[in-house]
């Protein structure tokens, strides 16, 4: 740095007066995250996804995912826009599909399966509401 | 809840209060909106890594191992979502440090003449330094733990970078004023 040439505070202070400001959809892309805590539900997080795609077809396919948590694991299978699943070990739920275009709701049968069509594109999470007061909630997937 | 501590901020939103999610949001967007453009995302696909991120971290709010560092696992989680995004889409990182910024111009020019040559300066020279730039220039500050996790730069480089960066932009000022 020369005589006469802004300091480095000078210069990160001028910055920080060029930088525009985030803009106002972005903070609410992150405000609106906040609905979906759900605090008494124990997580089931994704530890493993695999892809059952016929042979010599790309991009289509099955995508078997399993969300594990300390109690209950959630296995799924998303498909286009269905996803079936159930939960092990088996157990009488209410699911709840959770999804920025809203929320819809289906119960599991007898053998702790369920299924849900026409899944909204874009981040799903799955929230279930077992029969001993105890609920589950799956992380965010991307369908 | 502006001068709160992230830790502090973490743990008051864990208890469902919405101010200061509110405020975890506006200390870190910027933060977030860097990391996705350094992967070459814009418009809904940075949206996309955005919106995910903020959602893992509501599903960990209470799960978080050092809520004070909250913004470096942000920064890490943006760029695992970015990567995601990049796979989803099947492109690959743009090359770090080549080509003119892929957001075209996003800085404010102002009337005076140092923030006019600045916000020039800072579309010549190369995209991670602009990046380093404007993280440092975030208000309210980031810490350099969150801009090397921001960057996946090590801690010690973040200081001397910096120091690299002002120089380039000095050189540049030089050649516009």
């Amino acid at each position: 740095m020369r005589a006469g040439e802004p300091s480095d505070d000078e210069l990160t202070g001028v910055l920080r007066a060029c930088l525009s400001p985030v803009p106002e959809r972005v903070l609410a892309l992150g405000q609106a995250a906040f609905v979906w805590f759900e605090p008494t539900a124990a997580l089931a997080t994704l530890t493993s996804e695999t892809r059952a795609a016929p042979a010599g077809v790309r991009g289509s396919g099955t995508r078997l995912l399993t969300f594990a948590g300390a109690r209950v694991s959630v296995e799924v299978e998303v498909c286009g826009q269905e996803i079936v699943g159930q939960l092990v070990p088996a157990s009488a739920a209410e699911v709840i599909l959770r999804s920025p275009a809203g929320e819809r709701g289906t119960r599991t049968d007898e053998a702790g399966s369920f299924a849900l069509s026409e899944v909204p594109a874009g981040v799903v999470s799955l929230l279930f509401r077992l029969t001993d007061a105890t609920s589950v909630v799956t992380s965010w997937i991307r369908v | 809840m502006e001068d709160q501590s992230t830790g502090e901020l973490v743990r008051r939103a864990g208890q469902g209060d919405a101010e200061a999610w509110r405020a975890l949001v506006g200390r870190y967007s910027r933060l977030l909106c860097a990391i996705a453009r350094s992967y070459g995302l814009s418009g809904a696909d940075a949206d996309d890594v955005m919106q995910t991120t903020w959602l893992r971290l509501v599903e960990r709010l209470t799960l978080l191992r050092d809520p004070a560092r909250a913004g470096a696992w942000l920064a890490v989680t943006a760029r695992r979502e970015s990567m995601a995004t990049l796979r989803r889409l099947g492109r690959e990182r743009p090359l770090k440090g080549t080509g003119p910024s892929v957001t075209g111009p996003h800085h404010v020019v102002f009337g005076r003449d140092l923030a006019a040559s600045v916000g020039a300066a800072l579309e010549t020279i190369p995209p991670r330094c602009r990046d380093l730039l404007e993280l440092f220039a975030a208000s309210p500050r980031l810490s350099y733990a969150e801009i090397s996790a921001a960057l996946e730069m090590p801690v010690g480089s973040v200081g001397p970078t910096r120091a690299r960066c002002l120089t380039h932009l000095r050189r540049r000022l030089d050649g516009h004023t």
